[in-house]
């Protein structure tokens, strides 16, 4: 068994906070303008993007924001279909599914339990809504981080590359809650990114650094810095 | 490119366990071993309505010991999460400042989602108790990755042992029986009214199980069990987040790499432990995917008809059970199982079997949000 010495290219990113919308593909919108508070409603994909996603309305608020900010990075062109099934899926969060969670449970409350929101309960879930619509049937992990934590989807997608499992990766940091709960407050921000080893071919895309200061900040953790 | 360096091996060097059978390692493998099942009428559980009449709960001096007050049953998760990591350090006769933890859980302590606390849902907060308890350096990682968290823990963590990172890593899978959660699955229909019979015609559903389980890796040879961690593999099916690819087709691609890492061709497994659920669709289209790597498969055997489905817990305990089967040469019966309806290529263990040459296992898991994982492990 053999390990690599590797520096993955960022190839595409996506970001969304309650501000903007915006990504490599040339999207960059304010929600002002899609006439919807962040994550959007179920009509937001279309109005963002002009076609449809059969089946973004009935997802979970954090499923929806990781769907919106991969489409705004445009991985349906950045990513070559041949590529696809050796891409792997990561995810980081801190408040992972708990939006989920507390319509559950107060789906619970009145006697009528939602069984359809019972799988957004798990973050996984939001993951398997990004891997299914662009086809990414690489190793698949769900990270959950504590506050302060960052970059540690980033840390085990340089271990992925390094040891030879893949090489290239969508690895997406999403926090999102709608309600604020006490010590949590409501929070949008959700950061997705390809990245590849340079032996792929994939072009390093230019501006992520100037896009969104928090996209930067978490991006800088594959610079170690 | 810089030239490639040799990775480390590594080993199995402790193990915990906290199941419907008790606490302790070898209660639990006595019992699976006898054919013994922990599934039995709802207690502790017995006020949710739910559609089912069971479950594979903590037996009661198990509960007592784990949660002396009532009160304290939100508690379970951590309680349990400690006792099985304490056993697993003891055997490997580590200390925690010596080990990085990870952690794998559904859910980890959802106190504070229907009632008050602070766990709300979210497995990191767990894991940072445990490695305060525990005298653990900080978290090396939290996955939650539905049922499929034990085995993709696992592999997180033999991936830093092998790259250098760390010498002894602690794995430990934890979830309880909660409210929330079992009402979640009686929500979604895949509760079984009776105990669960997977791979059989007549099976109706999961039934859920409660447990920890741990695990301590290493890569110093010498405080190896005699088993070693030869591959790992992951994959998504890309095709929908609650039910299976209808071919197998992830779980095949996921059961080829970790051959691939291991260096493998599928005729080296002796046996396999599998997921097993017993849901319609997990158990037909597991088989699919196993006999479209293998063709006519090893024996195999699954363990969810004794412990209950155990979630994030379930990829480490089951581990164990392989292991096990391997050092013993023998593998338990399918509990339940009477009838097969998938593809009888799979080979189902029908009665305990002798298998005195076995030396190379593999373990499967399937999870929500499409993840499948594979672990072999050699003995």
């Amino acid at each position: 068994m053999t390990v690599h010495a590797t520096q993955p290219v960022v190839v595409a990113f996506g970001w969304l906070d309650r501000e903007h919308l915006l990504g490599s593909s040339g999207c960059h919108q304010r929600w002002s303008e899609l006439d919807a508070p962040a994550p959007g409603t179920g009509r937001t994909f279309r109005a963002a993007f002009g076609r449809a996603d059969e089946t973004f309305r009935r997802l979970d608020a954090l499923s929806r924001a990781v769907v919106l900010a991969a489409e705004a990075a445009g991985l349906a062109t950045a990513l070559p279909a041949e590529l696809r099934a050796e891409t792997a899926v990561l995810f980081e969060t801190q408040l992972g599914c708990l939006d989920a969670d507390l319509r559950f449970a107060r789906s619970m409350a009145a006697g009528l339990p939602e069984g359809p929101i019972f799988p957004y309960t798990l973050p996984s879930t939001s993951l398997g809504e990004l891997a299914l619509r662009h086809g990414l049937r690489g190793p698949s992990n769900c990270l959950c981080v504590l506050p302060g934590e960052r970059s540690v989807a980033l840390r085990e997608a340089q271990l992925l590359f390094a040891s030879g499992e893949a090489r290239l990766a969508v690895v997406a940091r999403a926090e999102v809650l709608t309600v604020a709960r006490p010590s949590v407050e409501v929070c949008c921000e959700v950061a997705v990114a390809l990245l590849a080893l340079p032996e792929v071919g994939l072009r390093e895309v230019a501006g992520w650094q100037g896009a969104a200061a928090g996209l930067a900040g978490w991006l800088a953790g594959l610079r170690g810095s | 490119m810089t030239a490639p360096a040799a990775q480390k091996r590594v080993f199995l060097a402790g193990r915990g366990a906290v199941t419907g059978f008790g606490a302790g390692t070898a209660p639990f493998l006595t019992a699976l071993f006898a054919g013994h099942t922990a599934i039995a009428a709802r207690r502790r559980t017995a006020p949710f309505a739910v559609p089912t009449a069971v479950a594979a709960e903590f037996p009661a001096e198990t509960l007592a010991a784990l949660a002396p007050h009532p009160d304290q049953h939100h508690d379970l998760a951590f309680a349990s999460a400690l006792q099985a990591a304490r056993e697993a350090l003891a055997e490997a006769n580590l200390a925690a400042a010596d080990t990085t933890l990870v952690l794998a859980s559904t859910k980890g302590d959802l106190t504070g989602v229907l009632d008050t606390g602070t766990g709300l849902g979210l497995p990191a907060r767990l894991a940072a108790r445990l490695a305060k308890a525990l005298g653990c350096p900080p978290v090396l990682g939290t996955v939650s990755t539905a049922c499929a968290s034990g085995l993709v823990a696992t592999a997180l963590a033999t991936r830093h042992l092998r790259a250098g990172h760390h010498t002894h890593a602690l794995v430990v899978g934890v979830d309880v029986l909660h409210e929330f959660v079992i009402t979640g699955f009686g929500a979604l229909h895949a509760l079984s009214p009776e105990p669960c019979r997977p791979f059989d015609q007549k099976r109706r559903g999961v039934t859920l199980g409660e447990a920890a389980g741990a695990l301590v890796l290493t890569t110093e040879a010498a405080r190896s069990l005699g088993g070693e961690l030869l591959g790992h593999g992951g994959a998504n099916d890309a095709c929908h987040v609650t039910g299976p690819d209808r071919q197998g087709q992830g779980l095949a691609l996921a059961v080829r790499r970790a051959l691939a890492q291991a260096q493998l061709e599928p005729a080296a497994i002796d046996c396999i432990h599998v997921h097993g659920t017993a849901t319609l669709a997990n158990d037909t289209t597991e088989a699919l995917g196993l006999v479209s790597v293998f063709g006519p498969t090893p024996p195999a055997f699954g363990t969810k008809a004794q412990t209950g489905h155990t979630l994030g817990a379930a990829g480490v305990l089951e581990t164990i059970a392989l292991l096990a089967a391997l050092q013993r040469g023998h593998v338990p019966e399918n509990q339940g199982l009477e009838t097969s309806d998938v593809d009888p290529h799979l080979d189902l263990v029908r009665s305990p079997r002798n298998l005195p040459r076995a030396r190379t296992g593999l373990k499967v898991a399937s999870g929500f949000g499409g993840v499948q994982a594979a672990l072999v492990v050699g003995t």
